[in-house]
């Protein structure tokens, strides 16, 4: 974990060296050739954009095409999961299973692909251009694509829950008061998305701890990890952007702190977007596992 | 120290020559001017790029040179241009400040179509 850690610190950080390295020429450049400033302005920009922002990019079409290889595995795996419950016949009636669920999981990732996903890159796209030329400013237009999106990711993850928690059965609530400082810790410590964590992981944690009983607690546990390790980089990641603007801040220019502020609030939401994808992942896993117990154990 | 005791030289020839020589004064002030900008960017200017260019060496290749180079030769066609306005060339001036931008832009095209293809790459998917 500590090696995994250091390694998108060592990628990223060093990226977050050069802008404050750039800056400091920048401002250099500004006290011997003022009449350049607005030039020198522009060419830091383009050395953010090519250097600094690669990161985001990259993360970006990761998470891109995390979702397209999960949606194909899914659109495989369904029609035989669907047919071994089918097989199953009784045994699946008394877990009070939502077959709808695989649908909802299916629908949300394919969701993710085709319109989430390229939402966000017109939001950033839309953030460097206003960056770039501030007289039209596309920055209102951004920040509604965010808020719509998170929005939208926040009604699917309810509507996860819904699904989970009418499942009766599988769901038992998890100790409330162990937790409670840690959620209270994460809603007030990540911006735009901490409540929105905490209310989704808590939602899925219902799930799972349910499910804990049949599949074992370290087999939901490496779940969850493997599910889960995009979104924390893609987490540290936009907390490393924000991190760096604010470093910056006193002495750079206005528009580069702008475009990193710009675009980790844009990783954020990309964040809260791959907790679907998480999610899908989750639940499909968990319910293969449960459904390869009850079928063993039947016989 | 000694660049400022030098242009005070400078300036001091310049006016003698104004008094002894007025008709001559604008061809030698010209080639006064573009002697000590030469003199100038032998000693002090070029060592100077050179060691902030070794100064900001750790960043990536092109763009520490590439903006040093630009702006130093935004700044001597200013200075030309702003000379050749002087003596009355104004349209002149403006011409080769023209055609200096063009060279500055021509030298970051390869830095803005990596910009731009990078920017294309997200959208085409």
């Amino acid at each position: 974990m500590i090696a995994f850690f250091q390694n998108i610190v060592g990628s990223v950080l060093n990226n977050f060296i050069i802008v404050i390295i750039a800056t400091l020429m920048a401002l250099f450049i500004d006290f011997l050739f003022p009449t350049f400033s607005k030039w020198t302005r522009m060419f830091l920009l383009f050395i953010v954009i090519t250097i600094v922002l690669q990161p985001a990019f990259e993360h970006l079409v990761l998470i891109q095409k995390i979702a397209h290889s999960i949606s194909m595995t899914f659109l495989s795996i369904y029609p035989v999961l669907t047919a071994a419950m089918i097989a199953s016949g009784g045994a699946f009636g008394m877990l009070n299973f939502q077959p709808a669920m695989l649908l909802f999981a299916n629908g949300a990732v394919f969701l993710t692909e085709r319109l989430l996903i390229p939402l966000l890159t017109a939001a950033i796209v839309l953030d460097l251009a206003s960056r770039l030329l501030p007289e039209v400013s596309f920055s209102k237009m951004s920040d509604l694509i965010r808020t719509t999106l998170l929005g939208l990711v926040s009604a699917l993850v309810t509507a996860y829950s819904i699904f989970i928690t009418t499942g009766g059965t599988m769901s038992w609530a998890m100790s409330g008061f162990a937790s409670e400082p840690i959620k209270e810790l994460v809603r007030q410590n990540v911006p735009f998305i901490g409540s929105f964590m905490t209310e989704s992981l808590g939602a899925i944690g219902k799930y799972s701890s349910g499910a804990a009983i049949f599949a074992g607690g370290w087999l939901i546990t490496s779940i969850w990890t493997i599910a889960l390790v995009p979104t924390l980089k893609t987490l540290f990641t936009a907390f490393l952007y924000r991190w760096t603007a604010a470093l910056i801040e006193p002495f750079a220019d206005e528009d580069i702190t702008g475009v990193l502020d710009d675009i980790g609030k844009t990783l954020f939401v990309l964040c809260a977007v791959s907790f679907l994808i998480a999610f899908a992942l989750i639940y499909t896993a968990l319910f293969t596992v449960i459904l390869v117990k009850l079928i063993t154990t039947m016989k | 120290m000694i660049t400022l005791f030098q242009v005070i030289v400078v300036f001091l020839v310049l006016l003698l020559l104004s008094f002894a020589a007025p008709k001559l004064h604008p061809i030698l002030y010209v080639s006064i001017f573009f002697f000590f900008l030469l003199h100038l960017l032998i000693t002090v200017i070029m060592p100077f790029g050179k060691t902030f260019a070794k100064l900001f060496e750790p960043l990536p290749d092109p763009f520490a040179k590439l903006l040093i180079g630009s702006v130093l030769l935004y700044y001597l066609s200013e200075l030309i241009a702003k000379h050749m306005a002087e003596a009355g060339y104004a349209s002149l001036a403006a011409l080769s400040h023209f055609a200096v931008k063009i060279a500055i832009l021509t030298l970051w095209i390869q830095q803005t179509s990596a910009v731009i293809k990078l920017l294309s790459s997200l959208l085409s998917k």
